[in-house]
């Protein structure tokens, strides 16, 4: 979904509440259950925290599950407020990169990011559809089971990765196909 | 005498304890853009006598006498042309319709157009820095529709002024202040002075908002990083100065101030002396 609406500049709170409101949350409340939500701002030349704030925050609340989403069509000076955005508010974000009609093919990660969290996110991308254990089988890392399901659970309320139920396990999907560092790492 | 924000803390402290004889004597020659919305604010909310003082003032600044309109009256104000880059402007505070509907805020778009215009042709600053800078500016105006308790319509006043050595630009409203609207947030009941309130908004991020950190105060903050300058902030009873350049090594003060409502603010920079 396009969010410029015309304007170069996306700054402050009320537009971002409006723009939440009459753009994103339309298009989210329609959203398929493994569908992913892509914010674009092509046209636009900055945007705001506050801006971040009111959209990409309430996609991705501090106490709750988020929406799985990226941003696309960054210009230079909109991908490094959304870094800093991020960056303090100990977030990340992806921005799609390539992506079809069905899926995000390439991603990156921006924000703050542990490295253990990002080879998980690496190892879900190379095994899709992966629990838990399978990817503890997987991995060269002496990390236990548990371990990887929490990772991947945070993934998840993160909104990096959709899980559906196998049994008593969980299958865990990457909302894109490929992911890259983002600058600032 | 130059009248910036701290002469008129000490003329309202003056007006307030009836030495208003010393105040007709006083000879006013430059205001600065801080005390143009400041003054006019105290003006608004003072009564006649104040505003017929600050009449007298305002031959000194031509500023000073649209911000007394402005704030005064209803008088409808004069716009720069669409394509200028003025040395200076002024205006009512936009609506929440003119801030988030490009065609209901026209005027406003072209305010910020302006502004950055005037950034780029009288400082020579960088489009990207100017465009900041105009961020910051669109910040602080959201904030006072965010927090000032104003409504949609909020009473207040925003300003630039750019020369080829500084640029200083201003946002003044008559709402309920730093504290009351800090206070909304259960996590800030422990704030209860109007000190606090301004440290805690400006230097921490603090909000009416649950969640996350205000991010207004640090774009604006961010935005003026590299330029040596000063920006003041008036709320209640208390003035927060933040002296100097780059984020961590700005020396903040703060003062008292004689009670007024709402808050307002003022940046003035001088990218000339700042390596940039």
């Amino acid at each position: 979904m396009e969010l410029s609406g015309g304007e170069q500049q996306l700054a402050g709170r009320s537009l971002g509440d409006d723009r939440y409101q009459n753009v994103i949350e339309p298009v989210r409340r329609a959203l398929t259950p493994q569908g992913v939500l892509l914010l674009s701002f092509r046209g636009v030349e900055f945007a705001t925290g506050s801006f971040f704030k009111a959209t990409w925050h309430a996609l991705h609340p501090d106490d709750g599950t988020a929406v799985p989403s990226a941003v696309a069509h960054l210009s230079d000076d909109v991908r490094e407020e959304f870094s800093i955005y991020l960056r303090g508010h100990r977030l990340l974000g992806l921005e799609a990169v390539d992506w079809t009609g069905t899926e995000v093919s390439l991603a990156r990660v921006h924000g703050q990011v542990e490295d253990s969290e990002f080879r998980a996110l690496q190892a879900l991308c190379a095994n899709p559809g992966a629990t838990a254990p399978e990817l503890q089988n997987l991995s060269v890392d002496k990390v236990s089971p548990t371990a990887w399901t929490n990772r991947l659970n945070e993934l998840h309320r993160q909104g990096l990765a959709f899980r559906e139920k196998a049994g008593r396990a969980w299958r865990f999907f990457p909302i894109a196909r490929e992911v890259q560092r983002g600058r600032g790492f | 005498m130059e009248l910036d924000v701290a002469a008129l803390d000490g003329a309202r402290e003056a007006w307030r304890s009836g030495r208003h004889a010393d105040l007709d004597r006083a000879a006013i020659d430059t205001v600065t853009l801080g005390a143009c919305l400041e003054g006019a604010c105290w003006a608004a909310t003072a009564g006649a006598g104040v505003l017929q003082l600050l009449e007298r003032w305002s031959p000194a600044s031509v500023v000073l006498s649209q911000a007394l309109m402005a704030l005064t009256t209803t008088a409808r104000l004069q716009h720069a042309g669409e394509h200028d880059a003025p040395s200076h402007e002024l205006i009512r505070c936009p609506s929440r319709a003119e801030l988030v509907n490009p065609s209901v805020g026209v005027e406003w778009r072209y305010f910020l157009d302006r502004f950055r215009r005037s950034l780029v042709t009288r400082l020579r600053m960088s489009s990207g820095k100017a465009r900041g800078l105009v961020a910051a500016l669109h910040e602080m105006v959201d904030n006072v529709l965010e927090h000032a308790g104003l409504g949609d319509e909020p009473r207040g006043l925003v300003a630039y002024a750019v020369t080829e050595a500084d640029l200083c630009f201003a946002v003044a409203d008559l709402g309920r202040g730093v504290v009351a609207s800090l206070r909304e947030n259960p996590a800030n009941h422990g704030i209860t002075t109007d000190a606090d309130a301004l440290r805690a908004a400006i230097t921490s991020g603090a909000s009416r908002r649950s969640g996350a950190a205000g991010t207004g105060f640090s774009d604006l903050i961010r935005a003026l990083a590299d330029l040596e300058g000063q920006l003041s902030f008036r709320s209640g009873a208390s003035r927060l100065m933040l002296d100097g350049r780059g984020n961590a090594s700005r020396v903040a003060t703060l003062s008292n101030s004689p009670p007024m409502p709402g808050f307002q603010l003022s940046v003035y920079a001088q990218p000339r002396k700042s390596a940039w």
